[in-house]
């Protein structure tokens, strides 16, 4: 369980969250949502421990950060490292034995060659793969869906809701909604900093035709398309 | 073109601005630490023509980034293109020209210009990237990056150490192990992004601890053909041998806690000052290795509480 009690964040004057008050249940997926800037990639900073903050986050394992896989949305990596190194620091960061690491790698990834060889796919999946070697309770995804390929997609959420049967939590963010739809239990829609409100899964489909009609009623227009 | 060096300036001036100089301060302490570096490494060594040398032709040479070069290419148009990369490598010549000549190295620093002038027409392009193994993988990252990235400088040390035996120049090989040292540092020059600090099951003491203790281990391992031969060849100076390696292995630490005492930023002026003082003057490190310990342990607290 993770629990954030009126957790706010303010950046100089500008609230980027405000009083967010949240409970993470294991054995659930959740999604964030919210426009570019709607404090999602925040809020996940503080869960992390990367931003201090007001409030208080709370977690059934402690300290939070030993438990938790974080993927950003454009993981970083050190030029002339081979993939296995990378998953090798990460492990070796969370104590974590690595063993067997060629039959565990599903996405086929080349972990004998340097990552600055790889496709911006390619070292999203490898840092996916770095999070899951570490054997994590709690995981915290930034767009894990971006550059993915179709095949590489459809083995994402796979393993997400393998994840889920495990018993972890699970928090991501995603601009597809098609994919939270497949993997998420609750949508929690973010906007301005606030938490508007939360969704269930049976109603993910009127949510879909909500932020559609949003979408074409009050953006689409504008541009003037003829 | 005028706008693009007009930018640089800009972009060094933020820079400076960033790590709390104002800029024009902040040139002319560059310059004062540039000449004040020069002149020690004149007085210390019969070899610093060379050194020099070889920085400039290194730094010159990473503006020949593949990438870079295609933007500028792109947005310049061939010829201008050309104009710009060759000023772009004369001005940074200028200084090392400068130091060579005021040490009456005419032919190193005619060498220099004419290298980074060459240089300025190079794409660094890398086609193939074979992987270089190394003996580092099981403690990623520092070493095994660095060592990638400076295998031609390590290369050069372990070569002039060999032929510091051939003409039986203790002071030669001595020199090659500390030139060692200075490359294993400059493995550490660069913060890395804080996720690597914060996936650390460890304290701030632990991790710091840590830090140190890998970076020693796998210096020694670099330096073993050195000390090979130093001890085999000179057993007779092993107290000077012990305490140049003292140095090094003490310089090397407290750079690692110069470095995370100014984390998740770059090294700060204010520190590197510090360092270079202490080398100047090595019983300083008495306030300075506490004062950087207790720096970086107040900075990586916040991601491993």
């Amino acid at each position: 369980m993770i629990q954030l009690t009126n957790v706010s964040k303010k950046y100089g004057k500008k609230e980027v969250l405000k009083n967010i008050s949240l409970t993470f249940s294991s054995g659930k997926v959740y999604g964030i949502v919210g426009d570019n800037g709607a404090g999602k990639t925040t809020l996940f900073r503080c869960i992390g421990g990367f931003e201090n903050f007001d409030g208080e986050i709370s977690s059934n394992l402690i300290p939070l950060k030993n438990y938790l896989g974080f993927l950003f949305t454009e993981p970083h990596f050190f030029v002339r490292i081979t993939g296995k190194e990378y998953v090798q620091l990460l492990c070796n960061a969370r104590k974590v034995k690595l063993e067997k690491l060629a039959s565990k790698n599903i996405f086929d990834l080349p972990l004998n060659q340097y990552v600055s060889t790889y496709s911006t796919g390619m070292k999203k999946k490898l840092a996916i793969f770095g999070l899951l070697m570490q054997e994590n309770d709690y995981f915290i995804l930034d767009e894990p869906f971006n550059g993915l390929d179709i095949q590489s997609t459809i083995l994402m959420e796979e393993i997400i809701l393998s994840l889920k049967e495990l018993n972890k939590i699970i928090i991501l963010s995603s601009h597809v909604f098609s994919t939270l739809k497949k993997t998420c239990d609750e949508i929690l829609i973010l906007e301005q900093g606030t938490l508007n409100r939360t969704v269930k899964k049976e109603d993910f489909d009127a949510l879909e035709s909500e932020l559609t009609d949003k979408i074409l009623e009050k953006k689409i227009h504008k541009l003037g398309l003829r | 073109m005028k706008a693009y060096f007009q930018l640089h300036v800009k972009m060094m001036s933020r820079k400076l601005l960033e790590i709390g100089f104002k800029p024009a301060f902040g040139f002319i302490l560059l310059l004062v630490c540039f000449i004040a570096f020069s002149w020690f490494l004149f007085r210390q060594t019969n070899y610093a023509h060379i050194l020099v040398a070889l920085a400039a032709v290194f730094y010159a040479g990473k503006l020949s980034n593949t990438k870079r070069n295609d933007l500028l290419k792109l947005s310049f148009g061939d010829s201008a293109f050309r104009q710009l990369r060759l000023i772009e490598n004369l001005v940074l010549t200028v200084p090392f020209t400068v130091i060579l000549i005021a040490h009456q190295e005419f032919i190193f620093a005619l060498i220099i210009i004419l290298i980074n002038s060459l240089q300025a027409f190079t794409n660094a392009k890398k086609q193939v990237q074979p992987v270089i193994p190394t003996p580092f993988g099981k403690r990623p990252f520092e070493f095994p990056s660095g060592f990638r990235s400076s295998i031609i400088p390590i290369l050069l040390s372990l070569t002039i150490a060999i032929y510091a035996l051939t003409i039986n120049n203790f002071n030669l090989i001595i020199f090659s192990m500390l030139l060692v040292f200075a490359i294993a540092i400059s493995f550490y020059l660069k913060a890395e992004n804080e996720f690597f600090v914060w996936i650390f099951n460890k304290s701030p003491l632990k991790f710091l601890l840590y830090k140190i203790l890998v970076a020693w281990m796998y210096v020694s391992l670099l330096l073993a053909p050195i000390l090979i031969l130093l001890f085999f060849y000179y057993l007779n100076e092993f107290q000077y041998i012990l305490i140049f390696l003292a140095f090094g292995y003490i310089y090397l630490a407290t750079t690692i806690l110069a470095i995370y005492a100014c984390f998740p930023f770059e090294l700060n002026v204010e520190n590197t000052i510090l360092i270079g003082a202490s080398i100047f003057f090595p019983p300083i490190l008495i306030i300075t290795i506490p004062f950087f310990y207790f720096g970086a342990k107040n900075r990586v607290i916040h991601y491993l509480p």
